[in-house]
This record gives C-alpha cells, sequence and structure tokens, in this order.
C-alpha cells in the first residue's frame, strides 16, 4: 500500500495589513439662492411739522428739518439698484418738501424736491443689505403762497428698480 | 485557540486514513486586506434660502438628513481619520459647514467650514464597523456676493487609515 503521506500542518499565519490604506465618497450638496430684491421704509409716524412765521414781517417762508425716518435694503440681482421716489398727491399750494437718503457704501445720493413724479433719490445701489439709512426730509411753508389750512399729510412712495 | 483545533483535527484525519505520521510542512500564506470603506448616504437638496427681510441677510440653512458608514481594520491603532474638502471652490459668497458626528471612540472636530483643502472631521477612528453616523451640513449665503441662482456643491470625504 502506497505510503500514505501524513501530512503535518504548520501553519504560519501571515497576515499583513497594508498601511496607509483610504476610501473616499462624494456629496453633491444642491443649493438655491433666491432673487432678492427688498426695500422698506421705517417712518417716524406721524410724523409732524409745524410750520409759522419767525416774527411778523419777517422772512416769508419757513423750514423745518426732520430725521428720523430710516429705509433699509436687500439686494442681491445686481450692483446697479435705484430708489424712486414721490409724493402720494399733490401738496397745497405754498408746501414744497425735499428727501434726501444717505447713502449706503458705493451708492450716491441726491436731494430731491418731492413731486408726484418718481426721481431717483438714490442710485448704483450695490448687493448686499443695507440697514437702517438716514432719511432726511425738509418742509418748505412759503407764506407768500400758502392758505392758512388745517393739518394736511403727504405720503411719499419709494421703489427699488433695477437702474439699468 | 482555533488554530490548535485545527491541528488536532488535521492530525486526526491523517492518523485514520493512513495509520502512519509522515511528517511534512506546508506553509499557507494568506492576506487579510487592508479595508478602509467609507460611504455616504444620498447626496442632499437643501430647501431654498428664505427670502431675508429688507435690510438683513440670509439666514443660514441647516441640513441633517445625511450620514456616512464606514468599515476599517487599520493596524495602527485608533488612528484613522475622514477629512473632507470641496472638489471646487464655493460660487462666490458661499459658505458649507459640516460637523460629522463620530463613531464610538473617536473624536468629531467642531463645525468646519470646507475648503478646497482637506480637513480632518473625526480622528482617532478605531478598527471596526460603524452605520449611519449623522452628516449636519450648514450653508451661509452673503447677500453683497451671492446672485440667484441654482448650484451643486461636491464635497469629497476621505477616510484615511493609520501610516
Amino acid at each position: 500500500m502506497k505510503a500514505l503521506r501524513g501530512i503535518l500542518l504548520l501553519l504560519f499565519a501571515s497576515c499583513r495589513l497594508l498601511e496607509g490604506s483610504s476610501g473616499s465618497a462624494q456629496h453633491s450638496l444642491n443649493i438655491s439662492v433666491p432673487p432678492v430684491c427688498a426695500l422698506s421704509v421705517w417712518d417716524y409716524s406721524p410724523f409732524q411739522y409745524d410750520i409759522y412765521p419767525v416774527f411778523p414781517g419777517g422772512p416769508t417762508y419757513s423750514a423745518v428739518q426732520d430725521g428720523n425716518s430710516t429705509f433699509s435694503i436687500s439686494n442681491n440681482i445686481d450692483s446697479n439698484r435705484v430708489i424712486l421716489c414721490r409724493l402720494s398727491g399733490e401738496l397745497p399750494n405754498g408746501i414744497s418738501i425735499t428727501a434726501k437718503l444717505k447713502a449706503p457704501p458705493g451708492a450716491v445720493s441726491q436731494q430731491i424736491g418731492m413731486t408726484t413724479s418718481d426721481q431717483i433719490v438714490l442710485s448704483s445701489i450695490g448687493m448686499g443689505a443695507f440697514a437702517n439709512y438716514q432719511i432726511i426730509y425738509f418742509v418748505y411753508g412759503d407764506y407768500a403762497a400758502m392758505k392758512a389750512q388745517p393739518r394736511f399729510s403727504a405720503r411719499a412712495v419709494y421703489t427699488l428698480i433695477s437702474g439699468s | 485557540m482555533n488554530f490548535n483545533k485545527l491541528l488536532l483535527g488535521a492530525i486526526g484525519v491523517i492518523a485514520l486514513q493512513s495509520g502512519a505520521l509522515i511528517g511534512v510542512d506546508q506553509t499557507l500564506n494568506y492576506t487579510v486586506p487592508a479595508v478602509s470603506s467609507l460611504t455616504l448616504s444620498g447626496d442632499v437638496t437643501f430647501p431654498e434660502f428664505a427670502t431675508p427681510a429688507p435690510g438683513e441677510n440670509f439666514a443660514p440653512v441647516t441640513d441633517s438628513s445625511s450620514s456616512y458608514s464606514l468599515s476599517a481594520n487599520s493596524s495602527g491603532g485608533a488612528n484613522s481619520t475622514i477629512s473632507a474638502k470641496l472638489s471646487a471652490a464655493a460660487p462666490s459668497g458661499l459658505e458649507v459647514a459640516v460637523t460629522l458626528a463620530a463613531p464610538t471612540g473617536a473624536t468629531s472636530a467642531s463645525e468646519t467650514t470646507l475648503s478646497t483643502s482637506d480637513q480632518t472631521l473625526v480622528s482617532e477612528i478605531g478598527s471596526g464597523s460603524s452605520l449611519d453616523q449623522a452628516i449636519t451640513y450648514s450653508i451661509k449665503a452673503d447677500l453683497a456676493s451671492t446672485p440667484p441662482g441654482a448650484s451643486t456643491v461636491v464635497v469629497t470625504y476621505t477616510l484615511v487609515g493609520a501610516q
């Protein structure tokens, strides 16, 4: 009988770990940014002006200033936004109002005599969030043209649009 | 212990079949591969940034719907790490920050704003497997430099075994 081969198994465990290995995976993040073009005005309301002569025989006009109102803007559409300003209705004879807005960085402000037509009061407004910038009103009363009258109110309408 | 049982079993079988013992050596070589596997749950679609009030910026948006799982058998002890980076620079004005929950025994970094360079998010990871560890993303957008639109940001995670 063929000699059977005996086998003595001597096991050498050769465990070799490969060091410095790495595995990787990727995540896709889908992100959506909406267009933002928002304007708000905080009015010191009801702001009131009393216009009266300084003294008899003195100047025929009087003016008061108010700087208590503010506006805020958020915009990410372009860097050339403008703010238009107009009055919602006609002013009484002898009364005129000018408005001037403090300009955020990079923007250009101009004082306007307010009418019922839109006028640019702030231009070159860039992208960003600008909070609580001052609005300054001057209210003029010309006694030569004014009639005595009870209190009246005027409403300013502001619009933020593209300047291009 | 298992080796001893195997050896005794082999000797017993041989003895039964041959009735004789002849000593011959055979060397069995085997290799345990390094395992360094990292998987992620599905991609993430964030809700659109909420329109801010005038004068305010976008509020951050967070997402905790995704997770990762890993298997590792590094020989270097509990020294594996997970790092992450953006595959390309994020769109202008956009920031992506992430926090990874750590497997037991590992250490998680605090919220990290991602860039195109690898940053370690989890360290001291030991050998073993860990399932469904939370990933929390936070994205921020600056109105001043983030135009409207949709974009996709790809984050690459790497599990590195100890050296």
